[in-house]
């Protein structure tokens, strides 16, 4: 089921007389339980890509439909509740560096729930992650890769129908990036989540089920594969 | 000169499964026509008589750039571009879905250190591994080329007309 879609979309700023296009004509299609990864180097246009997606930036032009829903009408009072289904995985710390990984992962329930269930999801969501044993850990403990499933556990913690996560990988190692995409997989797959993410490497793709790139505004796509994923191999000529 | 020499002199030249050489030998020979079965069991022979093995141990050099995309890269017109634009677009794309399927072949390998994995299991891994490293250096210089040669017609467009000098010549 599609889940969001981009449909010619674009997206520019303005540095100084010059006209930047950020997003060019994109299109593209997520579906639930799918992992989609988009690579793009520095400055691509990644970010912004999942700013339209999550609708903190509005399209220039095109459309986004969020489970078929035009998302730039989402200030209005009946969409309102759709950026409570949008988890995102950023670079953000937590607001206060006494605060354990538990009650930071827990945070985004507050007021939601009671004390009780929030600790009990955030105890979870944790689990998930493979981070259960830094719920009593502080943020200046953790290593990057830990601190990155820990944001994972922050984003996924109110089960949001998609998750967009913002160049996950950069600054780990390889095997810790091999696993956050693996975990990210994962949660696509058992959790029934869309997730979008971006990846400054090209490899980082490889675990993803659908791959893109960006490059100066536009995205590319891989050509449309054979029916069930079979690889097409040419005709075989005509004997003579 | 018979297929097995034949065959052998292509598998040297470039390395290719039984159906490729079939009409690579097409190609090179007018009017022949060879047929896949005798083109089969000249390889299989091949690799009995021991010469695959030979090529196989013989020193490899360092091939030049000799992909039909770079080379028309380099001697393009200004008037090329849009077309070689579209092109990068395609090849962009091919190396995406390409990438999509060492992916999928990526999963099957788990644990290449135990010890009980056969060679050609992990040999298989290493030649998705370096395949993939060789698609990553490929997207990022065609997405940089595809940039540049967008600048490239901004740049005639502001000043139509203008005589272009090379690098190395001094400005008029």
């Amino acid at each position: 089921m599609t889940l969001l879609a981009f449909e010619h979309v674009r997206k520019s700023y303005w540095r100084g007389r010059h006209e930047v296009v950020v997003l060019d004509d994109v299109s593209f299609e997520l579906d639930s339980a799918e992992l989609a990864a988009v690579f793009g180097r520095r400055a691509s246009g990644k970010t912004t890509l999942l700013r339209v997606a999550a609708g903190i930036e509005a399209p220039d032009g095109g459309r986004v439909l969020f489970d078929g829903q035009d998302a730039r009408s989402r200030r209005t009072p009946r969409l309102a509740g759709i950026h409570e289904r949008i988890g995102w995985v950023g670079r953000h710390r937590p607001f206060s560096s006494g605060l354990r990984m538990l009650h930071h992962v827990a945070l985004p329930l507050l007021g939601r729930v009671d004390a009780r269930e929030a600790e009990r999801r955030a105890t979870r969501a944790l689990k998930q992650v493979g981070a259960g044993d830094f719920a009593n850990a502080r943020w200046h403990e953790l290593s990057d890769a830990e601190r990155m499933l820990v944001t994972i556990a922050h984003a996924i913690v109110r089960d949001p129908a998609l998750l967009l996560a913002d160049d996950p990988t950069s600054g780990l190692g390889l095997e810790e990036r091999e696993t956050v995409l693996a975990l990210l997989r994962s949660i696509a797959e058992e959790r029934g989540m869309a997730v979008l993410t971006t990846v400054p490497e090209v490899p980082d793709m490889l675990r993803s089920h659908r791959v893109m790139s960006l490059g100066d505004g536009e995205l590319i796509q891989p050509a449309p594969r054979a029916p069930g994923g079979v690889i097409a191999f040419p005709p075989r000529r005509e004997r003579a | 000169m018979s297929v097995k020499h034949a065959v052998l002199g292509l598998v040297i030249e470039r390395p290719g499964y039984g159906y490729e050489l079939v009409q690579r030998l097409g190609q090179r020979i007018e009017g022949w026509r060879p047929s896949e079965t005798a083109v089969y069991p000249a390889l299989r022979s091949l690799r009995t008589d021991g010469m695959l093995r030979a090529w196989v141990r013989a020193p490899t050099d360092l091939a030049p750039q000799r992909d039909p995309f770079w080379l028309k890269v380099a001697f393009a017109s200004d008037a090329d571009l849009p077309w070689l634009i579209e092109l990068a677009r395609e090849l962009e794309a091919a190396c995406l879905e390409r990438l999509a399927e060492l992916g999928d072949a990526a999963g099957t390998v788990d644990d290449l250190g135990g010890e009980d994995v056969a060679w050609r299991e992990i040999g298989q891994a290493w030649l998705r591994r370096t395949e993939g490293a060789q698609l990553a250096v490929r997207i990022e210089a065609v997405q940089e080329i595809r940039a540049a040669m967008k600048r490239a017609i901004q740049r005639h467009e502001r000043q139509p007309g203008a005589v272009l000098r090379r690098p190395h010549e001094p400005a008029p």
